[in-house]
């Protein structure tokens, strides 16, 4: 993770205001097992720290790539 | 029963015997010796009859489905044969707009939808001559299942009713494997005409990205999605690809240009091909079972005696593939499905709503980081396939679990080894090579640069040429 970037794993009170401010609507104990997902994801996410993955070139690649596509 | 005894299929009850495949059922109706009528008679009779257990049907158009096969018939009698499919019964995936019959995404959200207009592969398919039979059950906004609570329950797999069908187009696996319609359409997004394939016996195709339109299907990840092929065989996947592949201003996605080589006949022969093992997929810790690995290795070996030059292909780690395809997925999922999610989250499964909620929670930075591990991706496999035409791999990493055993958020704890065509948009084939000691079906894939989809139908259909696995049928409940 970059050194400006905020941890991804979230306590359960940050992750109950996250879900609230994305305007979900669920109850206590469908939170807690979507905060227990929502860990196993973020440890999976790491993958992409990995050295020269923010630096690559995006999908697609170009302009022209893009109106290729969409031809 | 009307066409019980059907001109062309013999004298046993048609509710008792196994549909031809479609090439067959094709040459059979051009020459005049097989009727449309009574082929989709034999359909509706087997769905009478086994479908109430295998639930693979939402819904049976029966009306319409025997105008469709009477028309057909009188064209053909006039000389005015559309192509190979037509007069076929076939099925579609109720992620598919089909005018005039109810399409629900699995959802009771919509449950009283009935769309106006065709998705552009099924406008396709009519146009080809195929008979639409009905919808297929699929799992809720194709990202739901195996869910108990939902608007429609699982298919049942006709291999062990108890274990996953796999999905989502898992009406479509189960209604081909049990002989129910000749094809379907399903649509892939991380391996959902694959998976079903794979644990059905049958065979199925992810075109390259782009060749086939999205056109009227509801959207799980436009950048992941494909509508694709689901039959007996390849040769039949390749049949129903040629009719519903091809540019469509509707949808900016699709391809302006055509694959390589001809899709409708690809061949079926391998010999002189440069074949590719892809063996790390599966074999390492928490990849595949012994029996997965020791299948793939009968798989290349076979393939080498059928004169394919085998080596083995080293690609970058399962799980970055994975990792990539499921944060793009599950971000687009989200904002696909949001406006229902937040209004009416009680009508969405429990399974549905928390795998689409935990989309809510990718950050900006992390979908764009996935994009860009997507390109590095593709330039590391494109490298590492250099001196290969096409890979085979496993079609899947372990038996299918018992439904009642399943996890809401198990997709998070194995790598998904149908993930890395999705996020490539390369050709991907299942077909069936063989089954496990508890006779439940196994797998191999085999994948190819983008547009050589001819070139994967061709070793699809040489491997089911050569091996006995089409021979085999589930025995089903009577």
């Amino acid at each position: 993770m970059d050194e400006t970037s905020p941890p991804r794993a979230l306590d359960l009170a940050a992750f109950r205001a996250l879900a609230t401010a994305n305007g979900l609507r669920i109850g206590e104990a469908e939170l807690a097992e979507l905060h227990a997902a929502h860990g196993v994801l973020a440890a999976l996410l790491a993958r992409l720290d990995a050295p020269g993955i923010r630096e690559h070139e995006p999908w697609p690649a170009s302009a022209a790539e893009a109106w290729e596509r969409g031809r | 029963m009307a066409g019980e005894r059907g001109r062309g299929l013999g004298a046993r009850p048609v509710s008792e015997r196994f549909p031809p495949t479609i090439a067959q059922a094709s040459r059979e109706i051009r020459a005049g010796r097989l009727s449309p009528v009574a082929l989709v008679e034999l359909c509706l009779a087997r769905i009478a009859r086994h479908d109430g257990h295998l639930r693979a049907f939402l819904l049976v158009a029966a009306d319409e489905a025997r105008a469709a096969a009477r028309q057909a018939e009188a064209e053909i009698a006039r000389g005015e044969w559309r192509g190979p499919l037509h007069g076929i019964p076939m099925a579609i995936k109720d992620a598919i707009d089909t005018a005039g019959l109810r399409t629900t995404f699995g959802s009771r959200v919509f449950a009283d939808r009935v769309p106006a207009q065709d998705a552009e592969v099924v406008a396709r398919l009519r146009r080809a001559g195929a008979v639409i039979l009905g919808k297929l059950e699929c799992h809720e906004f194709c990202l739901g299942g195996p869910a108990l609570d939902a608007f429609a329950p699982p298919a049942r797999n006709p291999w062990n009713p108890e274990v996953y069908a796999g999905g989502s187009s898992s009406g479509a696996g189960v209604a081909v494997a049990a002989g129910l319609c000749l094809g379907a359409i399903g649509t892939d997004t991380g391996g959902s005409v694959r998976i079903p394939a794979a644990l059905n016996a049958i065979a199925a195709h992810k075109p390259t990205y782009g060749l086939a339109s999205n056109h009227g299907i509801h959207p799980l990840s436009q950048s992941l999605d494909h509508p694709g092929p689901m039959a007996w065989t390849t040769e039949d996947c390749a049949l129903i690809l040629a009719a519903i592949m091809g540019p469509d201003p509707k949808d900016p996605a699709t391809l302006g240009v055509a694959p390589r080589g001809d899709v409708a006949s690809p061949g079926a022969e391998v010999k002189g091909l440069r074949i590719g093992v892809v063996r790390n997929f599966s074999d390492g810790p928490d990849l595949g079972t012994p029996e997965v690995n020791a299948n793939l290795e009968e798989v290349a070996t076979t393939l080498g005696r059928m004169g394919a030059r085998i080596s083995e292909v080293v690609l970058p780690d399962l799980w970055d593939y994975t990792v990539a395809n499921t944060t793009i997925m599950s971000s687009e999922a989200f904002l696909n499905n949001a406006p229902w999610l937040r209004a009416s989250p009680e009508k969405v499964s429990a399974f549905t709503r928390g795998r689409m909620f935990l989309g809510s929670f990718v950050r900006a930075e992390d979908y764009l980081r996935a994009q860009r591990l997507r390109r590095r991706l593709a330039a590391a496999t494109r490298e590492a396939m250099r001196d290969v035409d096409a890979i085979v791999c496993a079609g899947m990493l372990a038996p299918p679990a018992p439904v009642a055993s399943m996890q809401k958020f198990y997709y998070l704890r194995r790598p998904l080894i149908t993930a890395p065509f999705n996020l490539l948009g390369m050709p991907a084939l299942s077909t069936c090579t063989g089954f496990d000691a508890q006779g439940l079906p196994m797998a191999a894939q085999v994948a190819a640069p983008p547009l050589d989809d001819a070139l994967v139908l061709r070793i699809g259909q040489a491997w089911e040429s050569a091996t006995p696995w089409r021979d085999r049928r589930p025995v089903l409940p009577a």
